[in-house]
């Protein structure tokens, strides 16, 4: 399409919007009007292309906009983030002042009540007062993760609407839902997912429960506990101070070195694990974990060099771990911008208005 | 625009009859948007409904938009559109059978009209994303051209260029024996 084509166009679809017909505009443009017909008429068609979502789509949509809304005007004390902090300082302050006046039954009721209830907060500080006076305090924060999915499964059954937060293992992966803590949490194209979901990893979730189903917000995953990195295991003890040729704990010979041998033994490889020990009788077996046995103490003993400089090596696994929690970091950094970008990207722009 | 202010007003403090008006007013525009850029339906319906998830979201942590609803609407319904795109969470695709010509045409106009139809949908999915996105607001949103520049940050004239070359790619790809690859 030409440069002057191109003008046409832009004219004739400005007509189109101003509520001129095709017709009309093409009548203005007699030279051009085959060249422009099929692509007004293309124009025309868009606009006509009327799409418009089922009545009970809509409906259903507007009931659950509208349940979601009022479970946010009766439960403002479920925003765990705007009041997380309070609810620790004031924890054993409300809990003395909720069982003097409320009572033991009152309690009862607090300790029955599900995310989205008025007392349900109550339920929550009770749990954070107990918790210091629990025996086992790792069995108490158990207990307490059990109960906000029994608490879950509750809402489900009922079929209420509410905002939930619960951690718990992934046993089960697929494309559209995690199975974390027994609850099938259903992975939305909104979800925002921090971190690999593999079985056994642990999972942080901010979800909505409505309409029967959880449908994950946020999910924060912890990996699986994962082995410690292998690191060369040295005897400091074989670190003699006889200058000697290096033994390579790669060398393939098998073989017994008079102590004119030259044969090298210096665990250079981060994978190797060399085990050097005095020994009279020097021996070099070549296995997947070397052991180099150095010269007897008529010759000068290898001097190997995974001296303590090669435990400066193997802090590399501590660097590792490092640039892991930077990565963390920055996963977080990425899920609020996420969040933040919703309102940030071209909203903002029409809010300065 | 007072009208809009107030509305919001109303829904900042989670008012449910200026919730149920500004659902009313807006789920099916959103709707439209989102439909001519999935051409799924039940991810249309979907994607529209966490349109107003996010707001309410966003009304509860005090995010919402201060001034402009409408604009605030439409670019969260484009960050929604984006992110279902990057997720690829396109499992189902029931095909919109929107708009189909009255039961008084004829069955050869029902289908060419169907046809028609199908293939200007399936020939929106391959213009490039900012095409996409400036018809979906212009003929899904209804938007005019002074609010869609002002919504992408762009001059009219980048609007109306955009939109020109977007309709003529669209003419070509429904050309008789074009791909829409």
């Amino acid at each position: 399409m030409n440069n002057r084509l191109e003008q046409l166009l832009i004219e004739c679809l400005d007509a189109l919007e101003r509520g001129e017909t095709a017709e009309q505009i093409l009548a203005r443009y007699p030279q051009e009007a085959a060249q422009l017909r099929p692509m007004l008429e293309t124009a025309v068609a868009l606009s006509q292309l009327n799409l418009q979502p089922s009545r009970a789509a809509q409906l259903n949509a507007k009931n659950a906009f509208l349940d979601y809304a009022a479970s946010l005007r009766t439960a403002p004390q479920s925003r765990r983030a705007a009041w997380g902090g309070w609810r620790r300082l004031l924890a054993p302050l409300v809990t003395i002042f909720a069982l003097a006046l409320l009572g033991v039954g009152a309690g009862w009721r607090a300790n029955t009540s599900l995310p989205g209830d008025a007392l349900y907060g109550i339920k929550l500080l009770l749990e954070d007062a107990a918790m210091p006076f629990a025996p086992d305090r790792a069995a108490a924060e158990q207990a307490r993760q059990e109960r906000r999915i029994q608490e879950i499964q509750q809402l489900l059954a009922l079929g209420r609407t509410a905002e939930v937060h619960f951690a718990s293992l992934i046993t089960d992966v697929s494309p559209e839902t995690l199975l974390i803590g027994g609850l099938s949490t259903e992975l939305t194209p909104q979800t925002v997912l921090t971190g690999e979901p593999v079985i056994g990893a642990r999972a942080e979730v901010e979800a909505l429960v409505s309409n029967g189903r959880l449908r994950a917000t946020h999910i924060r995953i912890t990996p699986p506990q994962e082995l410690p990195a292998p690191t060369p295991t040295i005897i400091e003890t074989a670190v003699p101070p006889q200058p000697s040729p290096p033994v390579s704990a790669t060398a393939t010979l098998t073989s017994t070195p008079t102590p004119e041998s030259s044969i090298t033994a210096t665990p250079t490889s981060e994978t190797a694990v060399a085990t050097i020990q005095p020994s009279p009788t020097p021996t070099i077996t070549h296995t997947p974990t070397p052991v180099v046995t150095p010269p007897t103490p008529t010759m000068p003993p290898p001097s190997p060099t995974a001296t303590p400089q090669e435990n400066t090596n193997n802090n590399d696994n501590g660097n590792d771990n490092d640039n892991n929690d930077n990565d963390h970091d920055n996963d977080n950094e990425n899920s609020n911008d996420n969040d933040n970008g919703n309102n940030n990207d071209n909203g903002n722009d029409n809010d300065d208005d | 625009m007072q009208d809009e202010l107030t509305l919001l007003h109303r829904a900042r403090a989670l008012d449910a009859e200026a919730l149920a008006q500004i659902h009313d007013t807006y789920y099916v525009p959103i709707y439209r948007y989102i439909a001519m850029r999935v051409n799924d339906r039940e991810t249309a319906e979907d994607l529209s409904s966490e349109v107003f998830t996010r707001l309410l979201q966003a009304l509860r942590d005090k995010s919402a938009p201060q001034n402009t609803l409408r604009g605030w609407l439409f670019a969260v319904a484009a960050r929604v559109v984006n992110d279902h795109f990057r997720q690829h969470y396109r499992i189902h695709h029931t095909e919109l059978e929107e708009s189909l010509p009255g039961t008084e045409d004829g069955p050869e106009r029902v289908l060419e009209a169907r046809m028609t139809q199908k293939e200007l949908r399936q020939a929106l999915q391959t213009l490039t994303e900012e095409q996409q996105h400036v018809l979906a607001l212009r003929f899904g949103f209804d938007m005019p051209i002074k609010e869609v520049a002002h919504a992408l940050g762009k001059s009219e004239g980048s609007i109306k260029m955009l939109q020109a070359r977007a309709v003529a790619m669209l003419t070509r790809k429904l050309q008789p024996g074009a791909t829409n690859a």
